[in-house]
């Protein structure tokens, strides 16, 4: 019994609970019919009031909602609010209707003691738990399920619910409408209503049409930032339908009307200036202002960018090169057109248009070019400086067109390598090789392993061979006329350590193959090449050294110059002030500068090279001197002059010590690498002169002796061939003056114009039946003729002309050349035999002279072997020594045909020998003169003179004083000279013909 | 300065009078004068706090007290006070001398402006360095400054008063901003420290082409520094120059020879055959200002053995003795006659005759100290090997060394080698191509018989020691790297090898530091 009272609900519980969930699915559906009443009450009211209501109205309209619903919920509560107390019992009835009224006597016996009253308690104990029993097999959630919710009622309230809350959603009107119940529309004072009326904006730019930009639409925008003149197609979708609409601007107001195909309102503006845009629409007279604006900002339309990328300020411009001008520009609106400015100092602004869109495809807004500039069009000449700018124009045709202006840049006039040597470099990597190649001897012995020595016969031929090439390639550098080669560099020796590791690598090869010879000679040959390499690399490096000393002294020396011009352009500012001499005196400061970075380029070239006791390189610190020519230019830009002045002083001594110090490193390494050769040098060349002289004074003797026999063996006699000989003298002269007179190089129509004088003189003497003089004359031609034709032939393969001309041209010197030896030749044989004419006198003097020839052979012997051997175990000369020895050979086959009593072919030989020493005299002091051992190059103290620099050949009527001057001299020729002056007197009438 | 500092006083005395009423006596002022002179600046510093008490604004004070703090090595406050002392008097009025002095105490602040500064961790040796690699030089000049000081308090019979400050210069011309020498004094003698105003002037290794001992001329200078504390600045030059020369590888060990080098030897022996020893008077003010590096090295060979000779028969008592009654105001001469018994002709006659009479035949050449410029370019000895066919062969070696063609350039150097067989400039290098051409007995071979006759040529030990660690003779190669290092510390090779042959793990780190700074990023070297 316990156990059952427990399991079952009490009856009052069961009613309870019974009550409970009744209440609760009435009150649900309740809400939700009340929500429904709420809504359609809203709809309703959204129908008569306006789409967007103040707070006022919205008031009214919540109140209404909120009466329509309460009515809903109490009607929907009513049918549980019958079933109170004990007639909770008739919800039992539907399932069991005794229990039903079983039910409610219980409740009515427990509640009311009245009714009980009388009444048996256990007979009510029984009865309750009678129902209570039956009740229990009858639970709650059967007889009130939830289920019992789903009456047409609620589907009805649900169904309304959820069409107002979809039409609030979707339908436009209705949004704004509940919107504005929610957060109503504030009211200003003009009636305007302020709320969020606006459902899309979209608004279409349409660019300026010089932009040439496509137009482009936005949605919802909140700023902008277009060009002026954009025009703004706004679109607008309200919120709820609405008659029209405007755009405010400020004080101006732009009419939005509804557009053809939605219910858009669509209006244009047009951009002018910055504003800030508000949009407006209007229904039934009604104005509503959406509190979305739109910041409109006006681009400013910048000027176009330009800089030109390349070439930096400082470069060098060879004047006939084409400059490639490589540029960036970019503008907002478009660049329309580029102009290139060029400026010369002391010329005018020259102008060339680089890009035009007209031309080159429209306007762009960002361009990055190429534009080929030839400096010599500009005007711009070797040694100018030249300005170049860019100015760009952009297309802007609103407010334009704006102009943008690149940065000057400051360029020299002037060929590649002016201030830095290119041989250097070459020369460097010469010396390195020579290094590696002593490196590799000396690192891999000779072996007496054959196997071992291929490899290594084979490693060094190849390296050597690679190096003579690389001294092949220098040599034909220097040779080129283009390239200078600086004052140390030495030809002549160059050439000669070419000769002798040719000499010593073939020679070498000759032990390798075709068969393996022995070891010692091997080594004695590997030993040979060592010595000599070890020669050769000091020689290269003291070449470089000084190379290197030299070209940094020269630009020292430019840079002085500068320094002095600088100087009179800022006195010439401080007196005159003017752009133009501004200008020109920043020129003059860029000029410095770039100098000043050679110089450290050519300081950092000599940085291993140049031992330090020469060059000071710790003093010689060119940041002084930057830091003062910086300092300079700013006080001219900043119109300081006298802060000018005094920072050019500063420069000035920094300048100059830069300058004093290399100088006297050139100097120190002068007289310490070069000096004892220099001395040995100016010795030989003094023996040289000597030797040369008396060889002259022999050649002479011989030539009297000769002479004096001639005239007495045509003496009474005409000569039957002389005046045919002459015509033909005169003939070939007439094609000599033909080739002078041809266009060619100077040295050509030098030769050329020799021979033709020669030819003249020639048939002059053979006219006047000296045959001697004639055959000396003639001679003299062909070897002329020779030259010109040799260097003709030379041009020809370079340039060979229109149709061959210059290959003719050479032709015809060759064939002249031919003639003139056979006119010789003819000469010869029409002279008579002078071994015949001469007296006992003369036999004696010219068998006496052989002796005098022996000796002059054996000096020029000793001085070969003097040039052949200087004082640090290189020949001072290489040229030298095998000059001489061709003149020792000369001299000995005169010394032969004197003791053979033959003067003439003695002195033919004679004259030879005294050509040899002669030139080799000459040569020598060329050398010396460029730059102390043989080196073509820059001449002292005028850096931009060259030895190499072009002459101008004079015309013929240049020529009308010198050809008076010629006979002159001619006449001046037939005096007798003093004694023992005569070969020195002839040389220097020969020098004064030429 | 001596003189300039007592000119400077006599100034003050005579512009006393004119200066004001409430002045100090010269007297008072001069004693103050003196004490600092004769550093004994406790003493100076307490009489001068008096005369401050009583004239505080008075400029001679004013002066006195700048010249103490300049002792102090205040310079920055010794500057602004020697400008009040200038301002008390009034420019026109101040005598030259405390310009001169002012101007001196300027450039020794600018000169020492961007130093760097370290301190032994007692704090009694103070040392001021330029930023750089000279920070190598530290452990050693602190482990020579304090074996030094150790062995000097022994002989001097008391320590001097610290701290004890030692200023390292990058340059010669450095030097000469600090000092009262020209730099062409200093070129000219080959000066390379100096001892003065209580503290010792160094110039560092890097600024000479091939270095010099360095660590031995801190311990000369420091001997100075002692000699003038005991003879309160009173003891003639070549006593001091002597007394410094003779002791100044005392550091070393206590048992430590006086060893006359080869070259000082020779010129002294030379000078003694021609009769032109210079007499004490002439190395009177300073060996500095003699006319050449050769008469300077004279000089100091002269006073050395002379002081060697001195203490060889009498005993460092009587040395100390002779020092004591110098500080008391004996002249030094009759100082030592005093504490030896005999006159002082009879002490120069000793020591002539203890000379050796006759040169030897193959002396060695004197290698000059050459001052490569404080650029940085690297030093090139080259110009100093004599024999033109040696420098010849040695400049093509030195090509293919550059080529990296150790093996060539080790013959080449063997050419030049056996053309002057006596150039240890030659024999370095040789040895060093030896050395990486694998062959370190040949390095050795090349280096050993010239190593007594050039003792402070730096390559020679660097390579020797390097020869002899390749060989596994590590002892040895310690004892040669140590020495390189202590003539030239600059060269990276001689650290990196003590790193791996170090003794302790303290000596380890401090080479590998050294070793790491001097071969710089990888790839530079």
């Amino acid at each position: 019994m316990t156990e059952l009272s427990e399991k079952r609900p009490t009856l009052h519980t069961y009613a309870r609970r019974l009550s409970v969930r009744l209440w609760w699915l009435h009150s649900l559906r309740g809400l939700i019919l009340a929500s429904a009443a709420a809504g359609l009450t809203v709809l309703m009211a959204s129908h008569l009031a306006e789409p967007v209501v103040t707070q006022a109205s919205a008031l009214w309209v919540w109140a209404a909602a909120a009466l329509a619903g309460a009515c809903a919920f109490a009607w929907a509560l009513s049918p549980a609010w019958q079933l109170r107390g004990t007639r909770i019992a008739r919800v039992v009835a539907d399932a069991d209707s005794a229990l039903a009224e079983r039910m409610r006597s219980a409740l009515e016996l427990a509640n009311d003691a009245n009714v009980s009253q009388g009444s048996s308690p256990a007979l009510l104990a029984a009865h309750l738990a009678d129902v209570q029993s039956a009740l229990a097999a009858l639970p709650t959630t059967e007889l009130v399920p939830w289920s019992k919710f789903w009456r047409f009622s609620s589907i009805v309230g649900l169904s309304a619910l959820a069409v107002f809350g979809w039409l609030s959603w979707q339908d436009g009107p209705l949004h704004a409408f509940v919107g504005a119940l929610i957060a109503p529309a504030q009211e200003r004072g003009d009636g305007t209503r302020l709320s969020p009326v606006i459902a899309q904006l979209s608004v279409r730019l349409t660019y300026p049409s010089y932009l040439a930009r496509e137009a482009t639409w936005m949605t919802d925008p909140t700023e902008m930032r277009v060009p002026a003149g954009t025009t703004l197609d706004v679109h607008l979708t309200p919120r709820f339908a609405a008659e029209r609409g405007r755009i405010m601007a400020g004080e101006q107001a732009v009419t939005l009307s509804p557009g053809s195909q939605d219910s858009a309102l669509v209006g244009r503006y047009t951009v002018q200036a910055e504003t800030k845009l508000r949009f407006e629409i209007i229904r039934n007279a009604v104005h509503y202002e959406d509190p979305r604006s739109l910041v409109v900002h006006v681009e400013p339309d910048a000027a176009p960018s330009i800089r030109i990328a390349e070439p930096e300020s400082g470069r060098l411009a060879p004047p006939a090169e084409l400059l490639n001008v490589r540029y960036v520009a970019s503008d907002d609106v478009g660049i329309a057109s580029i102009q290139l400015h060029a400026r010369i100092e002391g010329g005018a602004e020259k102008q060339q248009v680089i890009f035009s869109a007209l031309d080159d495809g429209g306007p762009q807004r960002e361009l990055r070019a190429t534009a080929p500039v030839l400096p010599s069009e500009l005007g711009a000449n070797e040694g100018d400086t030249l300005v170049l700018w860019l100015e760009a124009r952009d297309n802007d045709l609103v407010n334009g067109p704006h102009v943008g202006r690149s940065q000057e840049i400051v360029l020299e006039v002037a060929q590649p390598g002016k201030g830095l040597s290119e041989i250097i470099p070459t020369l460097q990597q010469l010396a390195d090789t020579a290094v590696d190649l002593l490196g590799y001897r000396l690192d891999t012995p000779v072996s007496k392993d054959p196997l071992a020595t291929k490899p290594r016969y084979e490693g060094l031929q190849k390296a050597g061979r690679g190096w003579l090439s690389q001294i092949d390639g220098l040599l034909h550098r220097i040779e080129d006329s283009s390239a200078q080669a600086p004052l140390g560099v030495d030809v002549d020796q160059i050439r000669g350590v070419r000769k002798r590791n040719d000499k010593l690598l073939t020679a070498e090869a000759g032990l390798h193959t075709p068969t393996l010879r022995s070891f010692v000679e091997r080594s004695a040959a590997d030993i040979r090449q060592v010595e000599e390499l070890e020669r050769d690399v000091v020689l290269l490096a003291d070449m470089l050294a000084r190379a290197h000393v030299d070209e940094a002294k020269a630009i020292a020396d430019e840079l002085r110059a500068l320094k002095k011009h600088i100087e009179d352009l800022l006195s010439e500012l401080e007196n005159k002030p003017s752009p133009e001499a501004e200008r020109a005196l920043m020129q003059e400061i860029a000029k410095a500068q770039r100098r000043l970075a050679e110089l450290a380029q050519s300081l950092s070239r000599m940085a291993t090279r140049v031992p330090s006791e020469f060059v000071n390189r710790d003093a010689l610190s060119k940041e002084a001197a930057e830091t003062e020519l910086a300092s300079l230019e700013r006080a001219v830009k900043e119109h300081d002059l006298r802060g000018a002045a005094q920072h050019l002083d500063a420069l000035a001594k920094q300048i100059d010590d830069l300058a004093a110090q290399i100088g006297q490193g050139s100097l120190r390494l002068q007289e310490s690498r070069f000096g004892p050769r220099d001395q040995a040098l100016a010795q030989a060349r003094q023996r040289l002169n000597m030797l040369g002289a008396e060889q002259d004074r022999l050649t002479q003797r011989s030539s009297d002796v000769m002479r004096n026999a001639l005239d007495r063996g045509q003496k009474g006699t005409t000569d039957p061939h002389g005046e045919g000989l002459a015509s033909r003298a005169e003939a070939l002269g007439k094609t000599a003056a033909e080739l002078a007179q041809a266009p060619g190089s100077s040295d050509q129509t030098s030769a050329a114009y020799r021979a033709t004088e020669r030819l003249r003189d020639a048939r002059d003497a053979l006219r006047a039946g000296d045959l001697a003089q004639g055959r000396g004359m003639a001679q003299s031609a062909e070897s002329s003729l020779r030259e010109a034709a040799a260097e003709m032939e030379s041009d020809a393969r370079v340039f060979p002309g229109q149709r061959g001309e210059t290959q003719k041209r050479a032709s015809q010197a060759r064939q002249a050349a031919s003639d003139a030896e056979k006119l010789t030749d003819d000469i010869d044989r029409a002279m008579p035999n002078v071994s015949d004419h001469m007296n006992d006198s003369e036999r004696q003097r010219v068998r006496g002279d052989a002796d005098a020839q022996r000796a002059a052979a054996e000096a020029a012997d000793k001085l070969q072997r003097e040039f052949e051997h200087g004082p640090d175990g290189l020949p001072l000369s290489p040229e030298a020594t095998e000059r001489l020895d061709a003149a020792q050979k000369a001299m000995q086959q005169a010394e032969r045909a004197l003791q053979r009593g033959k003067p003439d072919e003695a002195n033919r030989a004679q004259h030879q020998a005294s050509e040899q020493l002669k030139e080799l005299s000459e040569a020598l002091a060329e050398q010396q003169q460029a730059g102390g051992r043989g080196g073509k190059g820059k001449q002292e103290g005028n850096a931009s003179e060259t030895a190499n620099s072009h002459v101008r050949i004079p015309g013929t009527e240049a020529f009308q004083g010198p050809t008076e001057l010629r006979r002159k001299l001619l006449d001046a020729m037939q005096e007798d000279a003093p004694s023992g002056f005569e070969p020195a007197i002839k040389r220097y009438y020969q020098e004064l013909m030429r | 300065m001596r003189t300039l500092a007592r000119f400077a006083l006599l100034s003050c005395l005579v512009c006393m009078p004119r200066i004001s009423l409430a002045a100090p006596s010269g007297k008072d002022v001069g004693h103050v004068n003196d004490l600092i002179e004769s550093l004994q600046l406790t003493e100076a510093n307490a009489a001068l706090k008096q005369l401050e008490t009583s004239f505080p604004d008075a400029a001679p004070v004013v002066f006195q007290r700048a010249l103490l703090t300049f002792y102090a090595g205040d310079y920055a406050h010794a500057v602004e006070l020697a400008d009040r002392a200038l301002d008390l008097m009034g420019e026109s009025k101040a005598p030259k001398a405390w310009q001169s002095t002012r101007d001196l105490i300027a450039s020794t602040l600018d000169a020492t402006r961007e130093h760097k500064r370290a301190s032994s961790p007692d704090g009694r040796y103070l040392i001021s360095y330029p930023a750089g690699d000279a920070q190598v030089l530290l452990p050693y000049a602190f482990d020579v400054l304090t074996r030094m000081d150790r062995a000097l308090t022994s002989v001097v019979g008391m320590p001097v008063p610290g701290p004890i400050r030692l200023e390292i210069f990058p340059s010669a011309a450095a030097l000469a901003q600090v000092s009262t020498l020209t730099l062409d004094q200093i070129e000219t003698s080959g000066t390379v420290a100096l001892c003065k105003w209580n503290r010792l002037m160094v110039t560092s290794p890097r600024a000479l082409v091939r270095g010099y001992p360095w660590v031995d001329t801190i311990a000369h200078e420091l001997t100075h520094l002692y000699l003038s504390f005991a003879t309160q600045e009173r003891a003639p030059v070549w006593l001091q120059e002597g007394t410094a020369k003779l002791l100044e590888r005392r550091w070393r060990s206590a048992t430590e020879e006086f060893v006359l080098d080869p070259t000082s030897r020779s010129l002294l022996l030379r000078a003694t055959r021609d009769s032109k020893l210079l007499t004490f008077d002439q190395l009177h003010p300073s060996i500095a200002l003699l006319p050449s590096q050769d008469d300077a090295t004279l000089a100091f060979a002269q006073v050395s053995t002379f002081m060697n000779s001195f203490v060889g028969a009498h005993g460092e008592r009587a040395l100390r003795d002779a020092l004591s009654a110098i500080g008391q105001g004996v002249d030094a001469r009759d100082a030592l006659s005093h504490a030896a018994g005999r006159r002082f002709g009879e002490l120069e006659r000793d020591w002539k005759s203890a000379l050796p009479k006759a040169a030897p035949a193959n002396a060695p050449r004197k290698l000059a100290r050459r001052f490569s410029g404080g650029g940085s370019s690297t030093p090139d000895e080259s110009q100093d090997v004599a024999v033109t066919e040696a420098r010849r062969f040695l400049r093509i070696g030195d090509m293919l060394w550059n080529r990296r063609h150790p093996r060539g350039a080790m013959l080449e150097y063997e050419k030049a080698h056996r053309a002057d067989a006596d150039d240890p400039i030659v024999a370095a290098r040789l040895a060093r191509s030896a050395l990486e051409a694998g062959d370190p007995g040949r390095s050795l071979a090349a280096l050993e018989p010239l190593l007594s006759r050039y003792p402070e040529h730096a390559p020679t030990h660097a390579v020797r020691g390097a020869a002899l660690h390749e060989l596994g003779r590590l002892a040895e190669a310690r004892v040669a790297l140590l020495e390189a290092i202590r003539i030239n510390p600059f060269d990276p090779d001689p650290h990196c090898r003590l790193e791996r042959i170090a003794e302790t793990p303290e000596e380890a780190a401090t080479e590998r530091t050294a070793c790491d700074l001097l071969s710089g990023p990888p790839g530079e070297h």
